[in-house]
Order: C-alpha cells, then structure tokens, then sequence
C-alpha cells in the first residue's frame, strides 16, 4: 500500500484549525476579562521553545512518527510505556473535546435533547474522516479553515457597529500573578496539545520544513484566536466574557443589522462544529496510529471505530455536569504539562544524543 | 444483490425516522411571547408575571396579528414562566421578546442583578432584550395598555425607546447584557428607560419619561425628560434631539437647534481631597426654526445664539449633575469607570469610595456650539 503524504501547507491549515477547535468556542476563557487577548500573545510566546523542540524532533527524524521515534530512542520497553501515554492522551483529549461540544449544543441549542446522540452524530462525521485518510483531512482542512476565516471576519465586519473599543480598558491592571497563570492555561489549551501532530509527523511531504509548518501554523492560529477574543471583548465587555460559558455563541447574537441581518448565530455554531470536528479527527487518528505501532499492525483504519467508541464511552462518564467540564478546565495544564512537555523533552533529548552517536 | 438491497432499503428508510427534530414544536404549537412585565406577587411574596403574546390564530386579513395577555405568579422568576403553561395550550416561547418591564416597587426592593438573572442565563432570550422601568403604574398594566401605531404593545414600545436617543433625547436604552457589564463596573451606576401612561386625545397611552436611577442594585429615583436630555450630554451618549432658547424674548423659547454631533470630554483634577470634574462639550447643530428677527448671514448675530445657548446648556448640564450628586449620591455618567480605564493611579485613591468622591465633586462645564446650517431658507 502506497503511504499517505499530506504537504506542508495543509498540515499547516489542519494545525490552525487543531488549535481553533474548541478554545473559538469557550473563547479561551480567563479571569482577565479585557487582558485575555494579551495573555494569548503571551502564550504564542511561551510555546515558542516547546514548538522548536517538536519541530526539530520531525526534523531529525523526517518521516517517521512519534510513536517509531520512541522505540528507535529508547528501546521497545520504555518505547511502548511512552506510546501507550500519548494514546491515552489522544483519547482523553478527544473526548474532552467531544464533551465539550456536546455541553455546548445541549445548553444553547438542544436543552431537550440528550447528549449521547449529539455525541453519537459528532463522533460519526469524526469515524468517517479519519477512516478516508490523512489526506482527506488535508484537504478537508484546505476548505474548512477558508470557511471559518470567512465567518469570523464576517462576523468582525458585521458586528463593527456594536463595538466599545472603551471595553479594552483598564489594559493590565489585574493582579500580577494572574496573566501568567491565565497565559499559562491557553499555553496548555490550546497551543501546546499541537504535541498530537508529532503522531502524524510521519505523513508530512519529505521536502517540507517542519519549523516552518509549526510556526506559521500557531502563529496563524494564535492571531485567528485572538481575532475572536478581541471581537468577543469588544462586543460583550469584560464581565460578559469573564462569566458567560460561550462568549463567543454570546457575542455573534449581538449583531444586529437593521433588523435584517440577524440571529445568525445558528449559522456561526455551524462553524465551531467544524474546526471542532477537524480536531477530534486528529486526535482519534494519532491514537489509532499509536495502537497501530504498539500492536505493530498493518494498517490504522481498523482500529479508527474501537478507538473512536472508547472516545464516546470516555466522554460520556467524564465529567458528571458542565460545572466539572470548567473545574477542570482550570487543572489541565497541569494534568497535560507530562504529554506536552516532559515526555517532548526527554524525547528531544534522547533525539539529540541518539543522532551524535550515529 | 439482495444483501444491498436491504442495505439500501435501511439507509432510505433510517433517513426518514431519524432525521428531524424528535421534540420538534412548530409555529402552532408556540406562545411566542413579544414582552413580559413583572410585578410583586400579591402578598409581597414572589412574582407575578404578565405576558404578551402573538395571536396567530386569526387570519391575517383581519387587521393584522392581535396579542393576548397572559398572567402568572409564581415563587421565583422562571416559577412564575413555568406556571403559565397551566393557562396555555403551549409553552412560552422568549426568542422574540423584545422587553422586560419592571415594576417602580420591585426595582425599588429588590437587586436588579438577581431579578435580571434568569434571563441572562436561558438561552431562548436574547442578550439585546430591553429592560424598562414602569413609574407610576404596575408593569402588568403597562404592558396591557394600547400604544397608537403597533397592535404590539412590546414591539412599539421597544423601537419607541430605542430610536429615542436620535430623535428626542430624554431617554437612554440598555439591553440586557449592557446591564450585567454596567453594574459589574466599577465607578458607574445603572440608568434605565422610564414609562408611563399620558392622555392622548381621549385614550391613555404609553410615552417615555426620562431615566431611572439606580444606586448600585436599588432603584433610586428618576430623572425627567428634560434632565434626561442634559444626562446624555454628560455621559456623551447623545446621538440627536433638540435644543430650544430665545435671544430676545425672556419667557418663551423661539429657537430650535437640532443636535446633528456632540462630542463630550471629561477632565478631572484631583488635589488630595476632592476631585473637580470638568466637562467639555462640543456640539454640531442645525438651526431649524428661527422665530425671531436675527439675520442668519450676519456672522455677528449667529454668534450671539451660540453664545447664548452655550451657557444656557452649560448650566442645565451642570445643574442635572448637581441634581443626581445632591439626590441620590451615584455616578450614573460614568465619570468614575473613566478614570478606572484610563487613570489607574488616581482610581486606587479614589475608587474605594467613588461615590463619596463623586458626591462632593466640584463641578465645571464648558459648552460650545457650532451652527452648520440654517436649513433651507436665508432670511424670515
């Protein structure tokens, strides 16, 4: 079988909207209110060494995955003590993600409706894409990340008329300590769980710079991301988007043009659903592909729906209520810091002196 | 060949049973509510609640859509929503209300944050929905009584006050999500529109009566029309409206100018104890009626009504603000979130208790007036 390559450009746009998927909806929710937009600056900034690190791990070993990394590194035992961590991270992480759209579809749209199936319909879309291949979602990506552009700076456009450019002030005048922090939680969520992309590093076109296909794709990222959270800001004011679940969903009900152009937020939440989708693909798809080279099997696409149900089973019993989905919020980066910084650097390291021996 | 069949005959029929909305409620099936008033509940405990809602049953050709009134109590807010399904065949729908009517009492007693609460949270009601205070009346009257052009009380009454600001200026509308950001603010108290019910010709109608103040959460009192107008000026929110003075005559007014622009700026100086406020105002006008006998192409004279309407309107600002100072002791201009956004130094000194600052301020206004146009005649 003729393995899959995805060139660098759309493994950039499937970075983009990895990283859009759900912080565009929870709207990378802070304690800052109006410095939010600067903690995400400060966040970019922070995930510029842990970034070097994964891109120069693609770059010392071009064409190979996290996953034969491990084992060519560290040897088969810690190899696939290491391999079995990032699939339960991809699988949680999944469906974290899962969870997270289905809180937001039952509370703003379907309160009558049930999650599971809401789960159920966003999984199936999920189990589709990711068994049509990597390159599939490549190309997915190319359009999606078009359509999503398009509707944020729409909604930018339309909504000019209700903004407060005053909402932005006081700039920086919270506690010290508390910008840091929040910078640190939008490091973890969204920026550095781009650590999933080393599982499908294998795919990428060989002449392809991977530093530049990690840069440009957080840098286009983080300023889509900031884009929204300035929107957001400008719209509802700080205490909106500090208290509300969804600034975002809030915002983009807000716009009102001559009574026309309104109520368009059905047609906006369209939009999370697919960055969020895209995202939910790439983790299932780094978790197959991690089973694949524990198992050492031939192909991924078997182990897709088992690993897509273990998704559905583990978002289901996640969380008992949405008030968990935020509490926890508040802990991941520091559940996530092993994944996307430990095991990175000693991975980085292990690299490092790996290649000087040879 | 039989086994795609069945495949086949599954797939086009699960596209019928399952697709769709299984708690699907359509148009007949909805009590689309276009407004709702809420009052205290008759023993001082709870709500009561009334709403209006669109009449779909009868044919279009019969003067346009009819509304009817729903009336609930309940111990809570959403108690009081819930028990209306007891009187109507369907269950309230919020998608389209366009306003919320308070009672004067209950706004009075009762945090206007925890009243407003239920619906910030339910995500049928929209973050832009109204609120308006009823004074003099119950808000179950109010939202019952006739208004002259629209068979919806609630629908006319909303455009009423939103298009207010540009027409007449006596009142300012704040929507829902403007209140929650207006009272987590630091250094701003809460307006609201104000309405009460006038005479016209032979019927009573509804007709807008300048602001509610709030101190904090409480209702604290009212502004009129014409105070009103002078507020919007402080708070640089005016957008149109008119302004009236005579040259001439003492007792009359003969002028009107019509407020195309304004622009307000707000300084303050601070010398340890009290903080004085100087406001700037600069406004673009259009003279629209002149019954007097002043020569519109005489540089000289035209000065002479701008002159005269500055410090004719430097006073009613400042005096409007001496008012709300003496009154009820709580910024509703927003002079205290100014120097939170932009002066953090000064704020940590004064803003543990701005309203003590801001009550003893000493007060300074400073108008300007531009005549663009005299319309389109040159001479009376």
């Amino acid at each position: 079988m003729q393995k899959e390559t995805v060139s660098g450009r759309q493994f950039v746009y499937m970075i983009i909207l990895f990283l859009l998927g759900s912080s565009l909806i929870i709207g990378a929710s802070t304690k800052i209110g109006q410095d939010t937009w600067i903690a995400i600056f400060l966040a970019m900034l922070m995930s510029v060494p842990i970034i070097l690190i994964y891109a120069r791990i693609i770059h010392l070993f071009p064409e190979k995955n996290i996953f034969d990394i491990f084992t060519e590194v560290f040897g088969k035992v810690i190899g696939k003590i290491l391999t079995s961590l990032i699939i339960l991270y991809a699988i949680h992480l999944g469906a974290l993600v899962v969870r997270n759209f289905s809180e937001f579809l039952q509370i703003m749209t379907m309160p009558e409706t049930p999650q599971l199936p809401l789960m159920i319909g966003v999984l199936s879309v999920t189990i589709f894409l990711a068994k049509s291949g990597i390159e599939v979602l490549g190309r997915w990506s190319a359009i999606i990340l078009a359509v999503v552009i398009f509707v944020i700076c729409f909604t930018i456009a339309s909504s000019i008329n209700k903004m407060d450019i005053e909402n932005f002030y006081p700039v920086l005048t919270h506690n010290f300590f508390n910008l840091p922090k929040d910078a640190f939680a939008i490091f973890s969520f969204p920026f550095a769980e781009s650590v999933l992309f080393l599982a499908l590093a294998a795919s990428i076109k060989k002449e392809s710079s991977s530093y530049k296909i990690y840069f440009s794709g957080m840098l286009a990222g983080g300023i889509i991301l900031t884009a929204a959270v300035a929107r957001n800001i400008a719209l509802l004011g700080a205490a909106m988007v500090e208290d509300s679940y969804y600034p975002s969903y809030s915002a983009i009900r807000i716009i009102n043009i001559g009574e026309f152009l309104t109520r368009i937020e059905g047609f906006v939440s369209s939009n999370f659903i697919l960055t969020g989708v895209t995202k939910i693909t790439i983790c299932v798809l780094a978790a197959s592909y991690g089973i694949k080279s524990l198992f050492n099997l031939k192909s991924e696409k078997n182990i897709i729906l088992p690993v897509s149900l273990c998704v559905l089973a583990l978002c289901y019993i996640v969380y008992n209520n949405t008030m968990q989905m935020l509490s926890f919020n508040e802990i991941y980066a520091f559940y996530a810091f092993p994944f996307q910084v430990l095991i990175p650097i000693a991975l980085w390291i292990g690299c490092e002196i790996k290649k000087k021996r040879l | 060949m039989n086994r795609k069949a069945i495949i086949l005959l599954i797939a086009v029929l699960s596209t019928f049973l399952t697709s769709g909305c299984w708690n699907y409620r359509g148009l007949n099936e909805m009590a689309i509510v276009s407004g709702l008033a809420i009052d205290k509940g008759e023993d001082a405990r709870g709500y009561k609640l009334s709403f209006e809602i669109l009449d779909l049953g009868g044919s279009s050709k019969e003067g346009g859509v009819k509304t009817k009134f729903v009336e609930s109590t309940g111990n809570t807010i959403f108690d009081a929503i819930r028990n209306a399904k007891k009187k109507t065949e369907s269950k309230l729908y919020f998608g389209n209300a366009r306003i919320i009517i308070l009672n004067d009492k209950l706004a009075r007693d009762e945090d206007i944050s925890q009243l407003m609460d239920v619906f910030l949270r339910a995500n049928e009601v929209r973050e832009t929905t109204n609120v308006v205070i009823a004074k003099n009346m119950s808000a179950g009257k109010a939202i019952s009584s006739k208004t002259l052009t629209n068979a919806i009380t609630s629908f006319e009454l909303q455009k009423i006050i939103a298009e207010d600001n540009k027409n007449t200026a006596s009142t300012m509308d704040n929507q829902l999500y403007k209140i929650y950001n207006i009272l987590k603010a630091p250094g701003e108290s809460l307006v609201l529109p104000a309405i009460s019910e006038v005479q016209n010709g032979k019927e009573p109608v509804l007709e807008i009566d300048g602001l509610a103040v709030f101190n904090g959460e409480r209702l604290a009192g009212y502004l009129t029309p014409e105070e009103s107008k002078y507020y919007l000026f402080a708070a640089n929110a005016i957008k149109g409206g008119l302004l009236t003075l005579s040259v001439e005559n003492q007792n009359a007014d003969s002028l009107s100018l019509e407020i195309v622009k304004n622009k307000t700026k707000v300084k303050n100086v601070y010398d340890g104890e009290r903080i004085k406020l100087i406001i700037q105002t600069e406004t673009d006008a259009y003279l629209n009626e002149l019954a007097e006998n002043i020569n519109v192409l005489d540089e000289k004279q035209i000065n002479e009504v701008c002159l005269k309407e500055e410090e004719k309107l430097s006073y009613l600002i400042s005096s409007t603000i001496k008012k709300v100072q003496n009154d009820y002791k709580t910024d509703i201009f927003g002079f205290g979130n100014k120097i939170y956004k932009h002066n953090t130094k000064l704020w940590q000194q004064v803003g543990s208790d701005w309203d003590e600052f801001f009550g003893s301020a000493e007060i300074e206004v400073k108008s300007k007036i531009n005549i663009l146009n005299t319309d389109s005649i040159k001479k009376l």
